[in-house]
């Protein structure tokens, strides 16, 4: 009897301290991260038959486990995998965001000034200072877009450098859960290691902050993880490595891709979401890509819609006006997958369709096929070259083109730093127009006059020798039409009807407008304006460019064009903010909802502390009890 | 619901941070005044502010070419005036040498008076502007306009273009006029036309030989009169760069009221916020160290 009542009292004992023991351990990792506070289950041991009914025979530990919600967990891991991602996608693109409205980086304001300047050589046309200052504004603007487009280029070259360190940072969490997975499986007992199960549910959480993962729990406790479309990063005690490739079209693109145990690499970037690595890629494909490529395409709209006005003036040598800026060429990529050896070539064709779009050239079956990457439509080509609906077009400039071959155009990527000026002095800045016009006013009877005119062409103007018409296009008046008596060709023996104050514009390469009542006889000429180096008709024709609708298919201005930019950049920029804070707050919830449950309590653990100690301490005195009782029985014997 | 130790911690923190960003963002646009810090707060706003900055920058542009253009007129227009008053000079010589009171000897002493009249005359007319451009001779700034062939015979070099100066995006005036047409384009009693210059030549002339001109006073009436439609004209494009300097700029001033109604901060609002803002702040940090002291082992 006594040996059951000391016996049960040594239960006591040893349970509660395993109470108090667990109790401790909770209160150590009160701040530990992932933490499950631990439990002990105290169960009554079997009863002892005695005669008339069952005898309790003391307290032992069933089990000690942590209170723990395996979907809990799993949605912490999911939130924490979109937060990340949201906050990364947010960070990323508020550089840009903030880069382009900046008054002294974004390109508004050395838009503005390239032309505030250009109106002061229009004041002034013979000015050398004022050429002078346009010819430095118009440097500045060139840098400008060269500035812009490094800093993008660099936020590339860090989401690259960010992409490879977070595939190292996975391999490695992966590399640790296999081996937790074989401590797990391998541990003796029938209950898991509690602590190595929080360590494990930590390191799946530290990699959803990557990367998005799915997770499958194994029989013998392991835990396989996938990523992206179903690909095995940990199978059991094995991990598959993300290895950094490169991307077919481009060497500095970094990609990823792994072996999932068959030998071959599949590329894999492309089913990557959501964590940072998801984050790195959408920013750096997506949003990047576009402001780059809309950069470039609004520089290379720009300059070439700026050429061909300036091609039709005269500059201060008395030259046909050559080209302001060299027109940024248009990329196109091979794949290094290609059998074949042919380069593609893009040509501009109509600047005012250009966007930041990028396209997939494919070569099969004897056909092209052009897929635009950014809204999915196709065109198909029987041959090259071929003229696109999207501003460009196609040849083929070396080598031979071979079956499956694939090329990646993106019209705009270079534009902003392959911008530079053409021209090399302030002399060659074309401010006035190639000819002026004059009526015969001395020897005219009738009262008509000629407006100053412009030229729409310099097709039939020889470059040299000068000046451009070899001699004055004189227009004769008989009395219904307009006869151009002598001149050179092709402009010798035209006629048109005359009608006063419309535009004439049937002298080909030329407009100009005759009002007035002239008499049979009156003379009016077209003659090269040489020596006339203070006519700014080309300069304002060119001023005016800015407040023409040049650019998105004749619906956009300059100005237009990059605002559409900047407000495109923002709304993601605004969208990724209010997502950020929206999945932040999912993922405190789901933090609270496990912690809720998991978390260490102070005060409720100090309340345990109190009553496992007095639980003890009850036991002890059970022993003692047992004591006297044993003393008191030898104390009979003995007496 | 159960609360862990850590989730206390946690919640007066974030409370704490949460309540620090708003403040700094209010702080921030209180600091530059403006309400958009980035495109994200306010895309289409943006766009807008980028629009109206580029109007604004284009208006004051036009405002130079306004007070560049009134400039040029300007003095043109005394250019002009000082050739009406030399004109006006030789048609009182003019009328004096008509008087059948004057021998041939009183009109050669005229002669003298009027050379120097037709010097000055064709010095006006090879005026230069400040920039050193010739005035009157169309496209070909640095063309002189005027050159003495001797004989009286004074040839245009110039053409008979006007160079216009943009003072709106839809408005361009002419800067210049044509010294072809104030001074040669003149229709002359005897027919055909003549410039002044060979008038006042050949008055000389016949002063010189003591003879009188027929048809001088009519034809100096003419020249004058071309002056003076000139600087009428010059006198209505002056107007009207300045009622259009006045449209401009009450543009200018729309256009800036909008674009600080997009773009400006309500300081009131915004000061308001940052009240509330550091109300909250406060609260928060209050109530963290008042349940930070809060333990049972305070009691063991």
């Amino acid at each position: 009897m006594a040996s059951g009542i000391l016996g049960i009292g040594v239960s006591g004992l040893l349970a509660y301290q395993r109470a108090l023991q667990t109790t401790s351990h909770n209160i150590s990792n009160a701040n530990t991260a992932g933490y499950s506070r631990q439990r002990v289950d105290l169960g009554a041991n079997t009863p002892q038959f005695a005669g008339g009914g069952y005898l309790g025979n003391g307290v032992s530990v069933k089990s000690v486990g942590r209170v723990y919600d395996g979907f809990l967990a799993s949605q912490v891991n999911s939130y924490t995998s979109s937060s990340s991602y949201a906050s990364t996608y947010s960070d990323n693109v508020s550089y840009i965001d903030g880069m382009l409205a900046d008054p002294d980086v974004g390109m508004g304001s050395a838009m503005q000034r390239f032309f505030s300047d250009l109106q002061s050589v229009a004041n002034d046309p013979s000015s050398s200072a004022a050429r002078q200052s346009f010819f430095t504004q118009s440097q500045t603007m060139i840098d400008r877009y060269a500035y812009n487009y490094q800093r993008l280029e660099d936020l590339r070259s860090q989401a690259n450098e960010q992409i490879s360190s977070v595939t190292s940072e996975i391999n490695s969490l992966a590399q640790s859960i296999a081996a937790i997975n074989r401590d797990i499986t391998l541990s003796p007992g029938t209950t898991p290691p509690s602590d190595l199960l929080d360590t494990r549910d930590r390191l799946l959480t530290e990699l959803s902050d990557k990367v998005s993962i799915t997770t499958v729990n194994q029989d013998n406790g392991s835990v396989n993880v996938f990523i992206g479309k179903g690909q095995t990063l940990v199978r059991d005690y094995d991990s598959y490595d993300m290895q950094i490739t490169r991307n077919e079209y481009d060497v500095r693109q970094y990609e990823i891709s792994i072996d999932a145990g068959t030998g071959s690499l599949h590329e894999i970037s492309s089913q990557i979401s959501g964590g940072k690595l998801g984050a790195l890629f959408d920013f750096r494909d997506q949003v990047l890509t576009n402001t780059q490529d809309s950069l470039g395409a609004l520089a290379i709209g720009f300059s070439d819609t700026f050429n061909t006005q300036h091609k039709l003036g005269q500059d201060l040598n008395g030259n046909l006006g050559k080209g302001f800026f060299n027109v940024p060429g248009l990329e196109v990529r091979s794949s290094n997958a290609n059998a074949g050896t042919a380069t593609v070539a893009a040509t501009l064709s109509d600047s005012s369709q250009l966007n930041g779009d990028e396209y997939k050239l494919l070569y099969s079956g004897g056909s092209y096929t052009l897929t635009n990457m950014t809204d999915g439509t196709t065109e198909t080509f029987a041959g090259l070259p071929a003229t696109t609906t999207h501003g460009f077009s196609l040849s083929i400039s070396a080598g031979a083109i071979s079956n499956g071959d694939s090329f990646l155009v993106r019209p705009g990527r270079r534009g902003a730093t392959d911008l530079n000026m053409n021209i090399n002095s302030v002399d060659e800045i074309a401010v006035a127009a190639p000819v002026r016009t004059s009526a015969d006013i001395l020897n005219n009877t009738g009262n008509a006059t000629i407006s100053p005119g412009v030229v729409t062409g310099t097709g039939n103007f020889q470059a040299s020798p000068l000046p451009p018409l070899s001699a004055d296009i004189v227009m004769q008046y008989d009395g219904t039409n307009m006869n151009v008596i002598s001149g050179p060709a092709p402009w010798n023996g035209m006629s048109f009807a005359y009608s006063d104050g419309t535009e004439v514009t049937a002298l080909t390469d030329l407009k100009f407008t005759i009002s007035g009542t002239p008499a049979a006889g009156d003379q009016f000429s077209i003659s090269s304006n040489t020596n006339g180096v203070g006519d700014n008709r080309n300069a304002l024709q060119l001023s005016d460019l800015q407040n023409q609708s040049l650019l998105s298919g004749g619906t956009a201005s300059y100005t237009d064009f990059y605002g559409n930019l900047v407000a495109d950049v923002g709304v993601v920029a605004k969208q990724a903010q209010l997502t950020q804070s929206s999945q932040q707050g999912l993922l405190d919830q789901a933090i609270n909802t496990r912690d809720s449950l998991s978390g260490v309590n102070l005060d409720e653990e100090a309340a345990n502390l109190v009553k496992f100690q007095q639980a003890y301490q009850a036991a002890s005195q059970v022993i003692v009890t047992s004591n006297n009782m044993f003393q008191s029985l030898l104390s009979i014997l003995g007496g | 619901m159960r609360i862990s130790t850590q989730m206390i911690q946690r919640f007066a923190v974030n409370g704490i941070l949460d309540r620090q960003t708003d403040l700094s963002k209010t702080q921030q646009q209180l600091a530059t005044g403006q309400r958009i810090l980035t495109p994200a707060d306010d895309p289409s706003g943006t766009t807008q502010v980028l629009a109206l900055k580029a109007q604004i920058s284009q208006n004051d542009q036009y405002s130079t070419n306004i007070g560049r253009l009134k400039s040029r007129l300007e003095g043109e227009e005394s250019v002009l005036g000082a050739t009406g008053d030399v004109l006006m000079r030789v048609r009182e010589l003019a009328v004096q040498s008509q008087n059948t009171t004057y021998n041939a000897q009183a009109r050669k002493d005229l002669a003298a008076e009027v050379w120097q009249l037709l010097d000055e005359t064709v010095n006006l007319a090879n005026s230069k502007d400040g920039n050193g451009e010739y005035l009157f001779s169309g496209y070909q700034a640095d063309t002189q306009p005027f050159v003495d062939g001797g004989a009286g015979n004074y040839t245009y070099q110039g053409d008979q273009s006007q160079r216009s100066i943009q003072i709106s995006a839809t408005r361009s005036i002419q800067s210049s006029d044509s010294g072809s047409d104030i001074f040669e384009n003149l229709d002359v009693a005897a027919g055909g036309k003549q410039n002044i210059f060979k008038t006042i030549y050949d008055f000389a002339t016949n002063l010189d030989a003591g003879t009188t001109t027929p048809n001088i006073t009519t034809d100096l009436d003419t020249a004058m009169n071309k002056v003076f439609t000139t600087r009428a004209s010059i006198g209505a494009r002056i107007n009207a760069a300045d009622s259009q300097d006045q449209v401009n700029q009450q543009f200018a001033v729309q256009t800036k009221s909008v674009l600080s109604s997009v773009e400006d901060l309500d300081y009131a609002k915004a000061v308001g916020d940052l009240n509330l803002q550091l109300a909250g702040l406060q609260a928060a940090q209050q109530a963290f160290t008042k349940i930070q002291n809060l333990s049972l082992f305070n009691y063991l």
